[in-house]
């Protein structure tokens, strides 16, 4: 009976986001990260050789596709490369400050709670390794939430398909701003959309960088087809590939200096 | 006299073996594993060795060890602190007075039973969570979750039954 009331009491204290509820769920997180971390490396090996095993069989034809992709990314890496440039020049005419992408801190999953009603990741790099409350977090291929626990070293990242994520994004072929709102289900809403948008299915969404903490630009999924009276975003990102992510420490003032080479790999 | 180093270490494993086991199926349900269906099924692992040892042995997994484990499931896995722990203490105070009259009964009882208890523990957690949000979450992942630990149940039974056998049966 008392630690009944004892769960009750804890489950009112956690819903009132007492800090106490805070410290708790930190502190345990810390104590498990050193046995999860120690557990998910084998685990990850055996990922890695099963992904091997499962693409040993189609080698040549991904190996014709890849360098077909080559191909084209050269063309567009020489055209990319003259936009830069011309952007930087013009910025310079304009005194426009230069865009400050922010500076990456890998890290790697350790656990995944992504399951029942909670979606988030817990990556072994924590408050001593600069990670802070809010900070984006991204893969190669897009972003895939933000930080919302830090431990000293750990952190529990929310997925942005989570009920309770909520991210400021960009259409870039319209340039309209909306709410990316998570709902536990793949394919997260679009929401504050204005009523005469022009935003269709196949858009790319990216970061809008409107909340100061997210640097803009980030590419997040494609509109996906609407469903339920919202336009659904699809996220870039594969979940069940995912083994390390980048935590982008971003200051909106432009205080931290982009630089690639301050890249660290952690743990 | 004293008893040896050895038979302390054994007693010491004998009583910690539910409690440690079922540590390690939480760690193993919080595994980034690439496997179809096991992000389903991963929140269930700890319920399913609940109810085993709630069963079989619930004299070596006591409730304040329950309450551990759910406190612990909840800190990992960043939801409602005291949630999980509440859900677990609902399954082992359930599991404690039904002992007595399963017991003696056979496998396909306790499947029966574990079959009813996973059940009312997914909805009613879909219950509270869906209150804690103000809003109706999905009923489809906690059905297929249900689905995927009854079906999984007899596997992980025998593997608890071989712990059990290993550890448990000497003492």
């Amino acid at each position: 009976m008392a630690l009944t009331l004892t769960a009750i009491a804890l489950m009112a204290l956690s819903e009132a986001n007492s800090p106490f509820a805070g410290r708790m769920r930190t502190q345990v997180v810390d104590a498990f990260t050193p046995i999860l971390a120690a557990i998910s490396r084998p685990v990850e090996s055996v990922s890695t050789w099963l992904g091997a095993m499962a693409t040993a069989s189609s080698l040549r034809e991904e190996n014709a596709k890849l360098r077909a992709e080559i191909e084209a990314l050269r063309a567009t890496r020489v055209h990319a490369a003259q936009i830069e440039s011309e952007n930087r020049s013009l910025r310079s005419l304009l005194g426009a400050p230069h865009s400050n992408q922010g500076r990456p801190i890998a890290a790697r999953i350790i656990a995944d709670s992504g399951r029942g009603f909670v979606r988030s990741f817990l990556i072994a790099s924590g408050s001593a390794h600069g990670v802070r409350r809010g900070l984006a977090v991204v893969t190669a291929e897009g972003l895939i939430g933000r930080v919302t626990e830090v431990g000293e070293r750990s952190a529990r990242v929310l997925l942005l398909v989570d009920l309770n994520s909520r991210i400021s994004v960009r259409v870039q072929r319209t340039r309209t701003r909306a709410i990316l709102a998570g709902d536990n289900t793949s394919t997260p809403r679009l929401l504050y959309l204005p009523l005469d948008t022009q935003v269709r299915p196949g858009d790319r969404v990216v970061t809008s960088g409107h909340d100061g903490v997210l640097p803009p630009g980030v590419p997040v999924g494609i509109v996906a087809a609407s469903e339920g009276g919202y336009l659904r975003v699809r996220p870039h990102v594969s979940w069940s590939r995912i083994e390390f992510v980048r935590v982008i420490d971003y200051d909106a003032k432009g205080l931290v200096p982009a630089s690639p080479s301050s890249t660290r790999r952690l743990n | 006299m004293k008893a040896p180093l050895t038979h302390v270490l054994d007693d010491m494993a004998r009583k910690t073996a539910p409690l440690a086991v079922t540590a390690m199926l939480v760690l193993v349900a919080l595994m980034h594993l690439p496997l179809p269906g096991f992000a389903e099924l991963a929140p269930m692992l700890p319920v399913m060795a609940v109810f085993y040892w709630s069963l079989h042995r619930p004299e070596l997994l006591p409730f304040w060890a329950v309450f551990l484990i759910g406190l612990a499931i909840d800190s990992l896995t960043g939801g409602t602190l005291g949630f999980n722990a509440l859900m677990l203490l609902l399954v082992a105070a359930f599991m404690r007075p039904q002992r007595r009259y399963l017991i003696e009964r056979g496998f396909p009882t306790h499947w029966l039973v574990f079959m009813i208890v996973v059940a009312a523990f997914e909805f009613l957690r879909w219950v509270v969570m869906s209150a804690l949000v103000h809003d109706f979450l999905s009923l489809g992942v906690p059905a297929l979750r249900v689905l995927l630990a009854i079906a999984l149940y007899p596997c992980l039974s025998w593997f608890l039954l071989r712990v059990d056998q290993a550890f448990l049966k000497q003492g």
